[in-house]
C-alpha cells in the first residue's frame, strides 16, 4: 500500500515535469485536449472500503492528469436533500452521484451537463452500456448521467431450509406456482418461507410481471399482481411482514434464519459473505409472472453540474471512473455490477450473475415524477392494509389509483 | 482618541451617549444578529414560502392560500392532527401528574433521598436516541415486555411499535417515562419554594399533610404547573424523533405527527411550500393552546 502510494507519487512528480519542462501537458483522455483545474466529486458513502477504493480511483486519474486536482466530498446523510439543497445554493460539485429515483426531476430542470458531446469526442458510445441502465439517464434524447453501478432483484434463499424442507432449489426458470408451492411447504415453525415488505421497491416488479402498471394499478392485471403478492401473507400466511417478525428488513429476516426466501438485491449477498458466513444462500433470477419476466433497476450515475467551470476536466473523471478499467476494478473487488456491457463475460459469480441478468428485461426504479417518494407511501400503505387484512384487493386499489393519479402527472 | 489619550475632561455629551450605545451594540451584535436572520428570518421566509411552491430546484411560484386549503382536505395531515391531540390528551395529564407525585415523594425527609433525586432525573439525561432505541428492543415482539408479560401469566405476542392498535401508545408509554422527570424536577424546585411559615399556620390550624398537599401546595405551585402543562403540551406537538426513529410514522399513519409530516413534506419530497404552511398552522395551533392554557391557568403567584 505505502509502496504504492510512493510509486504513485513519483509517477505524479515524473509527469509534472515533464509537462512542465515541455510546456504541453500529456492528454490523457482520449482527444479532449490538455485537463487541468480544480473538480469537487461528491456521493455518499458506502463503506470504508469502497471509499478507499474511490480514492484510489481519483487519485490514479489525478496521477494521470497532474494539472487536475479532484477532491472528494462524501455526504453522510440524506444525499438527496443536501444535493438539492446545493443546487439551489449553486454550490454543488462539479461532479455528483444522482440516483435514477429522483434525477428526473434534476434532468428536466435543466441543472444536469447534457454529456453527449463530450461522449462522442471521447469516443464513448451509448451502445457500450447496458441499455436500459444507460437510457433511463437519458431525457429527451439527451444523456445526463454515465450509470456508475448497478442492482436488481433477485430470489435470495437459504439452501439449508430448502434442504430440510425437502424442496429442490430454485431455479432462473421458475414461475409463480413454483415459488407459491415452495413457500408452503417451507414454511414450518417459526419459519416463514417467504419475508415479503409492504414496500413498492419489491412489489412493482411483480406488478410488471403480471403484465400491469402504475397508471392503472386497478385493472385487472394490477389486481391479479397485489392478489398474489399479498395473498403469501393474507390468504396462505405463509409470508410476514419483517416488522411482524421483529425485524427492520426482509434481508434481516433471512439473514436470521426467520424467513427462507427474499427478494432483495446484491447488497444482501454483501452483507451475508460480510457479517453473516454461516447462512448457506444462494440467488437466482425473480420468478416469470404471468405476463412477462421482469425486474426493477436501481441504479446511480456520475452526473455533472450545468454550472460547471470545467466541463472537460469533469467529464474525462466521470469517464474515467465508468470506464472499463476501473469497473473492472470495483467488480473485482465484489462491490458492485458493472454498467458496461463487454465487462459481462467478468462475472463469474453464479449470484452476481443472478442479479445481474435482471437488468435487460428489468426496468428502472422511477416515475418520471415528482411525487415518487409520496407514490410509494401510497403503495406501502394499500399493500399493508391488504397483507394485514384490512382491506379487499380491490378496494384498495380502488383508492390507491384515485390516490396516485394526481401525483404521477 | 488622541483627544481622550490627552486627558481630555470627560463629560456627558450626545456624542458619548451615542458612543457608548454603540459600543454595547457592537458587542451585542454576534449575539443579536444571529437569532435575527436565523430565526426571525426563518420564520418571516416561512410564512412567505408558505404561499408559495418551492421545490428547491425552482424559484418559488406565488399560489396565494393553495397550500392551507390543501392541508384541509390532506388526509394525512388531518390524521396527524388527530394523532397528535390523541397523544396530547394522554401524555400532558399523564406527565405532570406523574412529576407531580415523584417531587411529592422526593420533597418528604425519605432515607435514600439523593438516591433517588440522582436515579428518576436519568432517564432525562440519555438522549432520546438512545432511549428509543432501547425502547424498541423493548417493545420487540420477543422483547423484554412480552417476555415479562408472559412471566406474570398474561401470554400475549404483541408487536408492539409494529401494530396499528397499540404503535402511539407505546410511543406514548416511551415518552411519558422519558419526560417526567423533567418535570419532577421543576415541580420540586417550586415546592421547596412555599414559603415555610404557611404550612407552620397550616399546622397549628390542624390541616394534616394530604389537606396542606391539595390546599397549599399545589395552589401556590400554580406558575409551575402552567409551566409544565405548556412546555408538555408544546413538546407533545412538537414530537418528531422517536417517531422518527422507532415507526417513520407507521404503521399506516399510526403514529404519524405534524412534525413527522412537516419533515417528510419538506426534506423528503422538496415541498417546501407545502411544508412551510403546515409549519405556520403548527405555530398557529401551539399559540391558540398556550393562550387558552394562560387564561384557564392563572399564573400568578398567590403568596
Amino acid at each position: 500500500m505505502k509502496l504504492r502510494k510512493s510509486l504513485l507519487a513519483v509517477i505524479a512528480l515524473v509527469a509534472l515535469i515533464i509537462s512542465a519542462c515541455g510546456g504541453t501537458a500529456a492528454p490523457a483522455a482520449g482527444t479532449l485536449g490538455p485537463l487541468s483545474g480544480d473538480i469537487r466529486i461528491s456521493g455518499w458513502s458506502s463503506s470504508p472500503t469502497e471509499d478507499a477504493l474511490l480514492t484510489e480511483s481519483i487519485n490514479a486519474f489525478m496521477a494521470a492528469n497532474p494539472n487536475v486536482k479532484v477532491k472528494w466530498e462524501p455526504i453522510a446523510q440524506d444525499y438527496e436533500t443536501v444535493l438539492k439543497t446545493n443546487l439551489a445554493a449553486g454550490t454543488e460539485a462539479d461532479v455528483f452521484y444522482a440516483d435514477i429515483f429522483w434525477i428526473d426531476s434534476l434532468m428536466k430542470t435543466g441543472k444536469l451537463l447534457a454529456l453527449d458531446d463530450l461522449m462522442a469526442k471521447s469516443g464513448v458510445n451509448k451502445s457500450d452500456f447496458v441499455p436500459t441502465l444507460i437510457n433511463a439517464f437519458s431525457y429527451q434524447g439527451k444523456t445526463y448521467g454515465i450509470p456508475k453501478d448497478f442492482n436488481t432483484l433477485g430470489l435470495v434463499y437459504n439452501k439449508d431450509l430448502f434442504k430440510a424442507a425437502g424442496v429442490a432449489e430454485p431455479t432462473n426458470d421458475w414461475t409463480w406456482n413454483d415459488l407459491s408451492a415452495a413457500a408452503k411447504k417451507l414454511t414450518s415453525g417459526s419459519v416463514v418461507g417467504l419475508s415479503l415488505p409492504a414496500d413498492a421497491a419489491r412489489f412493482i416488479p411483480f406488478l410488471w410481471q403480471a403484465g400491469g402498471d402504475l397508471n392503472n394499478i386497478n385493472n385487472a392485471a394490477g389486481q391479479a399482481a397485489v392478489d398474489f403478492y399479498t395473498g403469501f401473507e393474507a390468504k396462505d400466511s405463509v409470508s410476514k411482514l419483517p416488522s411482524e417478525l421483529g425485524m427492520g428488513w426482509a434481508g434481516e429476516a433471512f439473514e436470521k434464519g426467520k424467513a427462507a426466501m427474499v427478494f432483495e438485491g446484491g447488497w444482501l449477498p454483501a452483507d451475508l459473505n460480510n457479517n453473516f458466513k454461516t447462512v448457506n444462500y444462494g440467488v437466482v433470477q425473480m420468478p416469470k409472472g404471468t405476463a412477462a419476466k421482469s425486474n426493477l433497476i436501481f441504479t446511480v450515475s456520475y452526473s455533472i453540474s450545468a454550472k460547471t467551470k470545467n466541463p472537460t476536466a469533469a467529464w474525462a473523471l466521470a469517464n474515467y471512473l465508468t470506464g472499463s478499467d476501473n469497473q473492472s476494478k470495483v467488480l473485482k473487488a465484489g462491490f458492485a455490477l458493472p454498467t458496461r456491457t463487454a465487462l459481462a463475460s467478468q462475472i463469474t459469480n453464479a449470484n452476481s450473475k443472478a442479479i445481474f441478468d435482471g437488468a435487460p428485461y428489468g426496468k428502472p426504479f422511477n416515475y418520471a415524477s415528482a411525487n415518487t417518494g409520496k407514490v410509494n407511501d401510497e403503495i406501502n400503505k394499500a399493500l399493508e392494509s391488504v397483507m394485514l387484512k384490512k382491506s379487499s384487493v380491490k378496494d384498495a386499489l380502488d383508492k390507491l389509483a384515485t390516490t396516485i393519479k394526481p401525483l404521477l402527472q | 482618541m488622541a483627544v481622550l489619550a490627552g486627558g481630555a475632561v470627560r463629560r456627558p455629551s450626545r456624542f458619548g451617549y451615542w458612543r457608548r450605545w454603540l459600543t454595547a451594540y457592537i458587542f451585542i451584535a454576534p449575539w443579536l444578529l444571529f437569532p435575527l436572520v436565523f430565526i426571525a428570518g426563518a420564520i418571516v421566509l416561512a410564512f412567505y414560502f408558505s404561499l408559495t411552491n418551492y421545490d428547491l430546484l425552482s424559484d418559488p411560484v406565488f399560489v396565494g392560500l393553495d397550500n392551507y386549503k390543501r392541508a384541509m382536505s390532506d388526509e394525512s395531515f388531518l390524521h396527524a392532527l388527530r394523532n397528535v391531540a390523541t397523544y396530547t390528551a394522554v401524555v400532558v395529564p399523564s406527565q405532570t401528574f406523574i412529576g407531580l407525585v415523584m417531587a411529592a415523594i422526593l420533597n418528604q425527609k425519605l432515607p435514600w433521598r439523593r438516591f433517588f433525586r440522582v436515579a428518576w432525573y436519568l432517564p432525562c439525561v440519555a438522549s432520546s436516541v438512545v432511549t428509543t432505541l432501547i425502547f424498541m428492543w423493548l417493545f420487540l415482539p420477543d422483547g423484554f415486555i412480552n417476555a415479562a408479560l408472559n412471566f406474570v401469566g398474561i401470554g400475549v405476542r404483541i408487536n408492539w411499535l409494529g401494530d396499528e392498535a397499540t404503535a402511539l401508545p407505546s410511543i406514548m408509554f416511551m415518552n411519558i417515562w422519558a419526560t417526567a422527570a423533567t418535570f419532577m424536577l421543576i415541580f420540586l424546585a417550586a415546592m421547596q419554594d412555599v414559603p415555610g411559615p404557611i404550612y407552620e399556620a397550616a399546622d397549628l390550624d390542624g390541616a394534616g399533610p394530604i389537606r396542606q398537599f391539595f390546599q397549599i401546595t399545589i395552589p401556590l405551585m400554580r406558575p409551575a404547573i402552567f409551566l409544565v402543562v405548556l412546555l408538555g403540551t408544546i413538546g407533545c406537538f412538537q414530537l418528531y424523533d422517536q417517531v422518527k426513529i422507532a415507526t417513520n410514522g407507521g404503521p399506516n399513519e399510526a403514529t404519524l405527527t405534524v412534525t413527522y409530516l412537516i419533515w417528510k413534506e419538506g426534506f423528503r419530497d422538496l415541498n417546501m411550500g407545502y411544508a412551510s404552511a403546515l409549519g405556520v398552522i403548527l405555530f398557529v395551533g401551539i399559540f391558540v393552546v398556550s393562550l387558552v392554557q394562560r387564561r384557564f391557568l392563572d399564573v400568578r403567584p398567590d403568596y
